[in-house]
């Protein structure tokens, strides 16, 4: 389970990571001169990467190829 | 950033209200909070997640790839507001208009082309909140300029009208010294 879970994960970070370059760069590029494009720029790819460590390092905390078993276990019922 | 002329300097740049941007703002955060409602409640129904971590762990993983898609969407929406802007110069006026992220329509007009402006603060909430809308009539080939809900219209008026003075006078003395040279 872990590499499609792995694919899912690389497609959905990869998107976002595609969109935050994007709006950033029109930030840098398209701002006017002394305001504070930059700065805006820089502050949401700080937290862009912020999120991209948080979930990260959640999704390699998760047990992917035990997850269908512990679903299945006798003790489990929702 | 706008290519400025040589002796060319930025006088005024004007954006929307930002009450334009605080609807989609109070949403964006309304939606990045909504993980730490729906979270805790899935835990006390299911107590079965409770006890398993990694349940625990795919919950918090979902609920931070929605928080970052919210994040993207809200600096999408703030990129559309804060990217569209009017520029007043010594020699122009600059009308950038970022209609969406690849969507970006650029309109400017000399000074001493302008003929008239118009202001209209119509309602409460501009009456109040002292905003507007401003068009400018030109002898351009673009014929009317037009910026909504912008702070102030009516200084806005009077730079542009002060700098337009400036600009014509400023052409006919050059007129007048090429025709006696």
């Amino acid at each position: 389970m872990l590499i499609p879970a792995l694919f899912l994960f690389i497609i959905a970070a990869g998107t976002l990571l595609l969109l935050t370059s994007v709006i950033a760069a029109h930030f840098f590029r398209y701002g006017v001169q002394k305001d504070k494009s930059r700065v805006i720029a820089l502050v949401f790819v700080a937290g862009s990467i912020l999120f991209l460590s948080v979930s990260s390092v959640l999704f390699f905390s998760i047990p992917w190829n035990d997850l269908l078993e512990l679903i299945s276990a006798p003790h489990f019922s929702l | 950033m706008i290519a400025l002329h040589p002796n060319e300097r930025i006088l005024s740049v004007n954006r929307k209200v930002w009450y334009v941007f605080a609807a989609a703002y109070s949403i964006g955060v309304g939606l990045m909070l909504l993980p730490l409602i729906i979270v805790p409640t899935i835990g006390a129904l299911f107590p079965v997640i409770r006890e398993t971590p990694s349940l625990i762990n795919i919950l918090f993983l979902a609920s931070t790839l929605w928080m970052w898609c919210i994040w993207v969407w809200l600096f999408l929406s703030f990129a559309a507001y804060y990217l569209d802007i009017f520029v007043v110069t010594n020699e122009r006026v600059v009308h950038i208009e970022q209609k969406n992220l690849f969507n970006r329509v650029i309109a400017e007009v000399r000074l001493s082309r302008i003929q008239d402006i118009t202001i209209t603060i119509a309602g409460l909430f501009p009456t109040m909140l002292h905003y507007g809308d401003i068009r400018i009539q030109t002898a351009a080939e673009v014929s009317e300029f037009a910026f909504t809900q912008v702070t102030r219209p009516e200084r806005l008026k009077e730079l542009i009208m002060q700098e337009h003075r400036h600009a014509v006078a400023e052409e006919s003395t050059l007129g007048r010294k090429s025709v006696i040279s």
